[in-house]
C-alpha cells in the first residue's frame, strides 16, 4: 500500500536537461570547404557530337571558332572534417573524356567514398560551333550560345537559355523557365515555368512548345504558312494574317500550313506575335 | 498514524486486495482511513462516507483501448474525440496540421530554381541552415506529437492516470530519427541530414543496458549506392523517478557502403563498371531523456555527439547526404521506445 505524489527532477537533473537541450538546438556538423580548379582541353578530331554530363551543375556552353577542342574550366568543391581532408577530397574525383566513333562524352566521375562530399561546378565550356550537343544536368541552369549544330538539353531543375541551334533544338526541364532563340526546329517543354520562344533568321521553322505550369510567348519572324494549334487559359494571336483573343483552344491554318506552331500551356496563357509587333 | 496534509484530493491504493480509496480533505476538517478485515474504508470529516469505486463502473469500455489509438493513428486527435475530449482532439489535429504545413514550407524554402544558378554555394548558406534546422525541429516535433497522441489516446481510454515505467524490463526496442544540419559541397550549401534506425538493448544489470543499435539500410544516389549500418551501445540510466528517465550512452556505429559508380563507357566492348565501397566507424556519446505516457512506451529525446572515422557517414535521402570523415557532428534524436 502506498501513497504517491508526482516527483519533479532535482536541480542537477534540470541542469542536465537544459544542457542537452542546448546541445540539441546546436545540432550541426563542423566542417571545412575545399576547392580544386580544373582547366582542360579535349580533342574533337573526328567528333561530331558531344555529350556533357557533369552532375548537378549549371552549364554555360559557348560556340567559339577559335577553340582548338572542347575547352573546360571549372572547379571541384568539397567538404571535409578538416581543411586538409577537404583539400584531399577536392582532388579525389575526376573528369573523364570518353569517345566512340564520332561521339565524345564528358563525364564527372565521383568515387563512392566521396559521394555527397564533392561537387563539380563548370564555369564555362567552349568548343567549335559546328558540333551537336547533348547536355544533361539534374540541377543547374543551362546557357548555350552560338552553337550551330543540333542541341539536346535535359534538365531536372534549372532555367534554359539558348541562342543558336540551327540544326534543331530539343529541351526538357522539370522546373525552370525557357528562353530560346533559334532558326532551327524546336521541341521544348517545361514542367513548371514560363517559355519564351523566338524564331531567328528568316523564320519558317517549326515550334512545338509545352509549358505544363506556366505561360508561353512565341515570337515569329514570318506569318506565312502557319499551322497554329494553340491551347491555354487565354490565347492571344497577333500576326499579319491572324488576330484573335480567345481562350482554351485555337486552331488555324494559314497558306500551306507547313510551319508548325503547336503550343500548349494548360495552366497558363499563350501569346503568339510577330517579331515587330508589341 | 496521523498525517497533516493540506486540503486536496488524495488516493490510497490497497495493493493487497486491490482497489483505491479517494479521500477529499477540506479546510478545517479531518479525513480518516481504516483498514479492517472486511476491507478498507475511508471517511472525510462530516461529509458523506467515500464510496469504494466499483471496478465495473470506473473502468472505461475495453473497445476504446483499441479503437481510440487506432483512430488517432489514422487522424491525429480523433481518438481523443472518441474518448470524450473533443477540445483536446481538435487541438491535437490543428497542432499536427500546423507542424506539417510549417515543415513542408521550410522544406521547399530553399531549393529548386533558387539554387540552380552558379556561385550560390556560400552566399545562401545562412538561410539554408535556418531552413534545414527549422525543418528538423518542426518535423521532429510532428513525429513526437503523432506518437504521443496515439499513446495518450490509449492511456485515457484505459483510465491510466500515471504510468509506472518498467524499470526492471529485460529488453528495450527503439526507433529513432537522428538528425543534424550538415554542409553540402554543392547547392544548396547546407541540408537536413536524417538517419532513421532501430536499436535493441538488453538490461543486463539494474540500470545498465547493452545491445545492438543504430541498425538501418540506406539507399542513395538514385539507388546506385546501398549502405548497411549497425553498431553496439552501452547505456546507463541514472535517473528513473516517475514517468521520466534520464540516461547516458556510448557506442560505435559501423557503416559499410557499396555500389557501382563508374559509368559505362561509350566504346563497344568496354569493360563493365567495377564495384566500389566505403567503410566508416562512428564513435559517439549521447544523453537521453525518456518520457513515459504508457507503462511500456516512452517518447525519447537524444542529443548526441559523434565523428565518422576512416570514411564518410551516409544519411537517408535520395540525394547525396554525407558527413565527411573526421567531421564532429552534433545530432538530435527523436523517437519511441518500448520495454518488455
Amino acid at each position: 500500500m502506498c501513497a504517491s505524489r508526482p516527483s519533479r527532477p532535482s536541480r542537477p537533473i534540470r541542469s542536465i536537461l537544459a544542457l542537452a537541450g542546448a546541445v540539441a538546438l546546436a545540432g550541426c556538423v563542423f566542417g571545412f570547404r575545399g576547392e580544386a580548379e580544373v582547366e582542360a582541353t579535349y580533342p574533337l578530331t573526328d567528333i561530331d557530337a558531344v555529350q556533357i554530363d557533369l552532375g548537378a551543375t549549371p552549364l554555360t556552353i559557348l560556340g567559339d571558332e577559335m577553340a582548338v577542342g572542347l575547352e573546360l574550366a571549372g572547379a571541384w568543391r568539397s567538404i571535409g572534417g578538416s581543411s586538409k581532408v577537404a583539400r584531399e577530397q577536392a582532388l579525389g574525383p575526376e573528369i573523364v573524356w570518353d569517345t566512340d566513333l564520332r561521339v565524345g562524352r564528358l563525364l564527372a566521375v565521383v568515387p563512392l567514398k566521396l559521394q555527397g562530399q564533392v561537387d563539380f561546378e563548370a564555369d564555362e565550356i567552349r568548343l567549335p560551333p559546328d558540333h551537336d550537343l547533348v547536355l544533361e544536368t539534374t540541377l543547374g541552369d543551362v546557357y548555350v550560345f552560338a552553337m550551330d549544330g543540333n542541341i539536346s538539353v535535359d534538365v531536372g531543375v534549372g532555367h534554359v537559355e539558348i541562342d543558336g541551334g540551327a540544326g534543331g533544338i530539343a529541351v526538357r526541364t522539370g522546373e525552370g523557365d525557357l528562353e530560346i532563340r533559334s532558326p532551327g526546329n524546336l521541341d521544348v517543354s517545361t514542367g513548371r515555368g514560363n517559355a519564351l520562344v523566338s524564331q531567328s533568321g528568316p523564320g519558317g521553322n517549326d515550334l512545338v512548345v509545352y509549358a505544363k505550369g506556366g505561360s508561353i510567348e512565341v515570337v515569329l519572324r514570318s506569318d506565312a504558312d502557319l499551322d497554329l494549334r494553340l491551347a491555354g487559359r487565354e490565347i492571344r494571336v497577333h500576326t499579319g494574317t491572324v488576330s484573335t483573343v480567345t481562350s482554351r483552344r485555337f486552331n488555324r491554318e494559314v497558306g500551306g500550313a507547313s510551319v508548325k506552331v503547336w503550343v500548349d500551356a494548360p495552366q497558363g496563357d499563350v501569346l503568339v506575335r510577330l517579331v515587330d509587333a508589341p | 498514524m496521523q498525517l497533516d496534509l493540506p486540503p486536496g484530493e488524495y488516493f490510497i491504493d490497497d495493493t493487497t486486495r486491490g482497489g483505491r480509496i479517494t479521500l477529499s480533505v477540506e479546510p478545517g476538517r479531518t479525513a480518516r482511513f481504516e483498514l479492517t478485515e472486511a476491507g478498507a474504508r475511508g471517511s472525510a470529516g462530516e461529509g458523506p462516507a467515500p464510496v469504494r469505486e466499483s471496478p465495473a463502473a470506473s473502468k472505461p469500455p475495453r473497445w476504446k483501448q483499441v479503437v481510440s489509438p487506432t483512430l488517432s493513428a489514422v487522424l491525429p486527435g480523433l481518438g481523443q474525440m472518441i474518448n470524450g475530449q473533443p477540445g483536446k482532439g481538435v487541438g491535437i489535429l490543428f497542432g499536427t496540421v500546423a507542424l506539417a504545413v510549417g515543415a513542408a514550407v521550410l522544406r521547399g524554402a530553399s531549393g529548386r530554381t533558387d539554387v540552380s544558378g552558379r556561385g550560390l554555394g556560400s552566399d545562401s548558406f545562412g538561410t539554408e541552415v535556418i531552413s534545414a534546422a527549422g525543418y528538423g525541429l518542426l518535423s521532429g516535433g510532428l513525429q513526437m506529437l503523432y506518437a504521443a497522441q496515439i499513446m495518450e489516446a490509449h492511456a485515457t481510454a484505459a483510465g491510466m492516470r500515471a504510468p509506472q515505467p518498467h524499470t526492471r524490463h529485460r529488453v528495450a526496442f527503439e526507433v529513432t530519427r537522428m538528425a543534424t544540419v550538415g554542409l553540402r559541397a554543392g547547392d544548396p550549401a547546407a541540408g537536413f541530414f536524417p538517419d532513421w534506425n532501430m536499436s535493441v538493448l538488453g538490461q543486463v544489470a539494474r540500470r545498465l543496458s547493452v545491445g545492438v543499435a543504430d541498425m538501418s539500410i540506406k539507399q542513395g544516389h538514385g539507388f546506385q549506392r546501398t549502405t548497411l549500418q549497425g553498431g553496439v551501445r552501452l547505456h546507463y540510466r541514472f535517473y528513473d523517478r516517475g514517468r521520466v528517465w534520464l540516461g547516458a550512452a556510448a557506442g560505435v556505429i559501423l557503416q559499410g557502403s557499396f555500389g557501382r559508380t563508374d559509368p559505362p563507357r561509350l566504346a563497344a566492348g568496354s569493360p563493365l563498371p567495377g564495384s566500389d565501397g566505403s567503410f566508416a566507424a562512428i564513435p559517439y556519446g549521447q544523453l537521453d531523456a525518456r518520457f513515459f505516457i504508457l507503462h511500456r512506451w516512452s517518447l525519447n529525446l537524444t542529443p548526441r555527439i559523434s565523428a565518422p572515422l576512416a570514411g564518410p557517414r551516409f544519411y537517408n535521402g535520395s540525394d547525396d547526404r554525407a558527413v565527411a570523415r573526421n567531421a564532429i557532428t552534433l545530432e538530435l534524436g527523436t523517437g519511441v521506445g518500448v520495454y518488455f
